[in-house]
């Protein structure tokens, strides 16, 4: 062993001053390196809430019933194939896949494939407070408490074993939306029984076993996660063979090592270097609509802001084109209605808020403050991906309603005490936000603007309105996407009467790879999938030799 | 000089003149001389020599090269950085903060811990040898690291790292000059003014102290480049000047954001604290040497 | 010999004592509770009381301070305020990362100072020597944070030569044993393992070399001074004078002596040395002392700053000790006179 160990370190000067140049590399490696933000929460994003953790475990490690494809707009088979709805709507039935092979690694060994038996253990875990699981590892599944999934279930069976039936309170139609998202995972029923018996259970959050593409070897905090390729994956062995992700919180390092060759692929570059990495040949920068909305909400409850009229004055009082170039360096859309133009409900209403200083002064005569008023906007103190620079734009904004003859205070507090204050209600105006969590446009309209919402604190306008309500609840209760479209475009239009809140803009989110990455897709809200990717290493020392 | 004189007499010029003629020889020391006189003067007048503020920015001029290059701007000689700011006006502005305050905290805790030590020295005597070892082992614990530990207990900002590094430099101080001192003490000429009955005060000021010069020049100029060093390195580890100061070390860290595209952003802050310490290291050895020189006379 | 050690042991103890005491008495100064603070325990966790009694907080100072040396001993250094990770086996794999690199850098400073020195000094005055000193006053001048970032631009952005971040590329998957990644690969049975060898000593050149920049210099400058020194002195000039050739007096009567005066020395090359590693290690996303120690200041994760502040002190004091007890073994002389004077 040791003189083993001694002619190894003998070779290494000689093997060094043989590479001048270039970093070594395995050989026969396609293994992709991708440049995280931070460490994961948890290996299993039922409990999670960040993006990053999210992007890290979930479609790397797992899969869900049902897909969402962004690029066709619709819902894909995953785990499973088929799915039957009842006349009522109450009723989901679930043919699964068959012969789909959990993770084998060192930890575990599966002895069967995936059934019926794992989705009920992986529903019931977050569904059923009785469940051996439920409290394990703190306990609290913030997505599903969000969507109130947990409230929706009535119970979920397996009548045969390829076959998963969920019985619903009432109809509601996002739950197929819901259920592709990348929180709603399966894991292993066997597994779970298993590190029970030895008293483990925590385990199951931090040694994950799934059915994903990848299965998990090695995790050092601060340093790296390391997966390994599933060649038994039920779409086929994927492309690369390994997927390291490098974590990195710097956001300049992570630039740094992207054109090292130190990460192959990297989320969230700095704005101000999108030009300058687009001229690169060789990298490869890629963008998407995020499925978010900045807006601007007023306080519906306090005077001036009760009268419409006023509200719609101050929607015509902004040039939201300038705020998108000042504030997001124009990596931003305009939001012409809450939602993205990339749903299929969107409905771009641009004359409801286009920019008119004359219109919105005639509007405040009409309103009866012909002599202007004075409010508070309030500016977030943090930034987020719908807002990078809240207090930017406040600024902005208060310079454009000085020419409407309304005084502007821009108002801040620390995060926690604005969020507490918020909830109270003590804003005239808020510029704030919405990220969406999974794909049906009901997610941007009953969580923040019914009457229901006001009472859960996020309605930040604190607006209630039967009809838009009754919108929206019929809308949800309905299967037809025809009948449903129409009724949110009905909902669009009552909103651009009413102006609870001015849209403002959609971000883009952009992500930069190496050349040598293959296959890479665009981010998309359901996370990044790898599953098609790697990494063609031959092509960088080609282009070393030039 | 004049050589004409009859009789060979051994002039023997001040520490001063002696220095000075050392350093008229050295035209590298010189150079560090006339270089770390310039600094004390930007340090003492920089916010009026430099053409705008430290925190103007110019939103039609953002990261613009330095002037001679093709998109560079004569109004802004180095160039500009992220917010456009002129580069010349921060290193300016900044030096008072790099080089004007480890000044005077090097000549403020040098007073305090000279003061206090020949006191110790002094009053009460040859102290026991263990303590002074101890405290010097603890003493030899890097001073950046101690300044992290006080900043952990005390939190970050520009303040709190002086404090820090004074807090660490005092004992340094008193440290070696009491060793000096006491090692001064015992020696015959000490003896001989003692028995002759001078008081304790002149007895350090006129006796001892022009002989212990030389070691306490050497601690002076080594606790100068410590203290720019450490002052740079906590405000590059942003635990020591919070950003929009233009400290040298919190403008280095803020211009690695950018440095993969617009390197000078970086090279400015960088250059001049190398600058900086370099002068005081060469005039530090230099003045060493001299002293040292004159002692062997 | 012995009393000697015995005394150099006896300083070390008590300045352990003293350091311990202060890291002890830091749980009290960082704001917040002194429990949750030196065994990252939050009050509302369900084992606070049952760590609150271990560590004695039931009892006075004395009995506190005593129940946290046994804990200190028993390697029950309780967990991160931030992800609750315990802390010894963080570093437990992080020392080895840290000293793998100081090693290194340090072995690298013995290597080369000295023999230029010595070159310098052989040729005071002439261009070789002012070129050393030049080159050597500049490299104790240059802010390693700025060498550090100058390097990564030059040899990795630029030339796309070597790597800048980590112990080695992922892809290889060492699996970690030690912390230290030469040695975790060499005792690995992962194939390619030259390839990852070499892959690691890329990653470990940058930050290795600019490492040993401080120490380096530091002793260039000591043994070309030390040398010039004894030079001058009489017994040299007498072998000079018996006719030696300038060769064998160098060998036997200058080096030896002037190393005589640079080895005490090596403790503060070292001590200079982990400075800058905790920059060194922040800079390369090095995963050692260094890097955790700063982090945990950022986060105020005070079990953390207690526990590193401790050994990264400790760790100094005690190479401190080494060098001083291997300058009196080697050099009997300095022996007799400390006997002689105490």
């Amino acid at each position: 062993m040791i003189t083993k160990v001694k002619r190894f370190f003998a070779s290494a000067p000689l093997l060094l001053t043989l590479s001048a140049c270039g970093p070594a590399l395995p050989p026969n490696t396609n293994g992709v390196l991708y440049c995280s933000e931070g460490n994961p929460e948890s290996f299993n994003p039922q409990m999670v809430t960040s993006a990053t953790t999210l992007d890290m475990t979930s479609l790397q490690l797992y899969d869900t019933l049902v897909e969402y494809d962004a690029a066709k707009g619709s819902l894909q088979p995953g785990l499973a194939t088929d799915w039957q709805i009842s006349d009522d709507g109450h009723t989901y039935e679930f043919t699964l896949r068959e012969n789909v092979a959990f993770h084998h690694t060192d930890y575990f060994t599966p002895s069967r494939p995936f059934n019926a038996e794992d989705v009920l253990f992986s529903f019931q875990r977050w569904l059923d407070p009785e469940h051996p699981y439920h409290s394990v590892s703190g306990g609290r599944y913030p997505f599903f408490r969000a969507t109130r999934l947990d409230q929706l279930i009535a119970s979920i069976s397996a009548p045969r074993p390829n076959v998963v039936r969920i019985q619903l309170h009432q109809p509601d139609s996002s739950l197929m939306s819901t259920l592709s998202s990348s929180f709603a995972v399966i894991l292993s029923a066997e597994y779970g029984q298993q590190l029970l018996d030895k008293g483990l259970a925590p385990h199951i959050d931090q040694r994950p076993i799934g059915t994903g593409p990848f299965k998990f070897r090695h995790f050092r905090p601060d340093v790296s996660v390391y997966y390994q390729a599933h060649q038994e994956h039920w779409r086929g062995a994927p492309a690369s063979d390994s997927l390291v992700f490098r974590i990195t919180p710097s956001n300049h390092k992570r630039m740094l090592m992207l054109l090292t060759g130190d990460c192959d692929i990297s989320p969230y570059p700095p704005a101000r270097d999108i030009a300058w990495l687009q001229q690169r040949d060789d990298m490869n920068v890629q963008q998407s609509l995020s499925p978010n909305t900045a807006f601007w909400a007023f306080n519906t409850e306090v005077p001036p802001f009760d009268n419409p009229l006023v509200r719609k004055a101050l929607s015509h009082a902004i040039d939201r084109d300038a705020l998108i170039h000042s504030v997001y360096h124009d990596h931003a859309v305009r939001a012409d209605s809450i939602l993205p133009h990339t749903s299929w409900a969107q409905l771009a209403l641009p004359d409801a808020y286009q920019y008119d200083p004359e219109k919105a002064r005639a509007l405040l005569a009409e309103a009866g403050y012909a002599d202007g008023f004075s409010m508070d906007i309030w500016a977030l103190p943090v930034q987020r991906s719908y807002n990078p620079n809240p207090r930017l734009m406040a600024e902005q904004i208060q310079s454009y309603l000085a020419q409407i003859g309304v005084t502007a205070n821009i108002v801040s507090y620390e995060w926690r005490s604005f969020r507490r204050l918020l909830a109270q209600g003590k804003h005239d105006s808020v510029l704030i936000g919405w990220s969406a969590d999974h794909s049906d446009p009901d997610n941007f309209f009953r969580p923040i603007l019914t009457c229901a919402a006001k009472r859960s604190i996020n309605n930040r306008a604190l607006w209630c309105n039967a009809e838009f309500d009754a919108l929206v609840t019929a809308a949800i209760r309905t299967t037809d996407i025809s009948k449903r479209q129409l009724l949110y475009e009905r909902a669009q239009k009552l909103l651009a009467e009413q102006v609870p809140i001015v849209p403002l803009a959609h971000s883009i989110r952009y992500q930069v790879s190496r050349r040598t990455v293959r296959n890479m897709l665009p981010p998309s809200l359901s996370g990044i999938r790898f599953h098609a990717v790697y990494s063609d290493h031959g092509l960088m020392e080609e282009a070393a030799h030039d | 000089m004049r050589h004409d004189e009859l009789y060979y007499e051994e002039r023997n010029p001040s520490p001063l003149t002696q220095a000075w003629l050392d350093f008229k020889v050295q035209p590298l020391a010189r150079a560090a001389l006339y270089m770390l006189c310039f600094l004390l003067f930007i340090s003492l007048f920089g916010p009026w020599l430099a053409p705008f503020g430290a925190n103007e920015q110019f939103a039609d001029a953002l990261f613009l090269p330095p002037a001679w290059s093709n998109d560079g701007d004569l109004r802004f000689l180095l160039g500009t950085d992220t917010l456009g700011r002129d580069m010349i006006s921060r290193i300016l502005h900044g030096a008072r903060y790099s080089f004007g305050l480890p000044l005077l905290i090097v000549c403020i805790t040098g007073a305090i811990g000279i003061t206090i030590g020949a006191m110790v020295a002094m009053s009460v005597g040859v102290a026991s040898m263990s303590f002074q070892h101890i405290l010097s082992a603890l003493l030899s614990i890097p001073s950046l690291l101690l300044a992290l530990i006080i900043i952990a207990v005390i939190g970050p900002g520009l303040f709190n790292a002086a404090l820090a590094i004074s807090l660490i430099f005092i004992p340094q101080f008193i440290l070696v000059t009491r060793d000096v001192v006491l090692e001064e003490l015992s020696k015959d000429y000490v003896v001989a003014s003692r028995l002759n009955g001078v008081t304790s005060t002149y007895l350090f000021f006129s006796v001892i102290l022009p002989n212990i010069v030389k070691p306490l020049v050497t601690q002076f100029s080594l606790a100068l480049s410590a203290a720019i060093l450490d002052i740079a390195a906590l405000g590059f580890l942003g635990l020591g000047a919070q950003a929009p100061v233009p400290e040298w070390g919190a403008m280095l860290a803020v211009s690695l954001e950018y440095a993969y595209n617009t390197p000078w952003v970086m090279a400015l802050p960088g250059l001049a604290l190398f600058l900086t310490l370099g002068s005081v290291n060469i005039v530090g050895e230099r003045l060493r040497a001299t002293l040292r020189a004159r002692m062997e006379h | 010999m012995i009393s000697i050690v015995l005394r150099q042991l006896g300083v070390f103890l008590i300045t352990f004592f003293i350091l311990s005491v202060l890291a002890f008495s830091l749980a009290y100064l960082f704001p917040g509770d002194p429990i949750s603070n030196t065994s990252g325990v939050l009050m509302n966790h369900p084992h606070y009381e049952a760590v609150a009694q271990a560590r004695g907080f039931d009892q006075g100072l004395l009995g506190q301070y005593l129940a946290y040396m046994q804990h200190l001993f028993q390697l029950n250094w309780g967990v991160s305020l931030q992800d609750g990770a315990s802390i010894w086996h963080e570093f437990k794999v992080r020392f080895p990362a840290s000293l793998e690199l100081s090693v290194l850098a340090m072995g690298l400073a013995l290597l080369i100072g000295p023999p230029l020195g010595i070159l310098a000094a052989i040729h005071y005055n002439k261009p070789i020597d002012q070129v050393i000193s030049f080159l050597s006053i500049s490299g104790y001048s240059i802010p390693v944070f700025w060498f550090a970032q100058l390097s990564i631009l030059f040899f990795a952005v630029l030339l796309g030569w070597l790597p800048i971040a980590g112990q080695v590329n992922p892809l290889f998957d060492v699996p970690l044993a030690t912390g230290s990644v030469l040695l975790d690969i060499a005792i690995s049975d992962m194939p390619y393992r030259g390839t990852a060898l070499l892959n690691a000593l890329q990653h470990m050149l940058l930050p290795v070399v600019i490492l040993a920049t401080v120490p380096l210099v530091l002793l260039i400058r000591l043994t070309r001074n030390a040398c010039i020194e004894v030079q001058r002195m009489s017994f040299v000039q007498g072998a000079y004078a018996r006719g030696l050739s300038s060769f064998s007096v160098l060998q036997k009567h200058i080096i030896p002596n002037a190393m005589q005066r640079v080895t005490p020395s090596v403790s503060t090359a070292f001590s200079l040395l982990m400075t800058n590693t905790l920059i060194i290690e922040i800079i390369f996303s090095w995963p050692g002392l260094g890097q955790w120690f700063v982090r945990s200041i950022y986060e105020r994760d005070y079990p953390v700053i207690q526990t590193a502040l401790l050994l990264l002190t400790v760790l100094i004091l005690f190479v401190n000790m080494m060098t001083n007890i291997y300058y009196v073994w080697r050099y009997p002389r300095v022996r007799r006179e400390l006997n002689a004077t105490r």
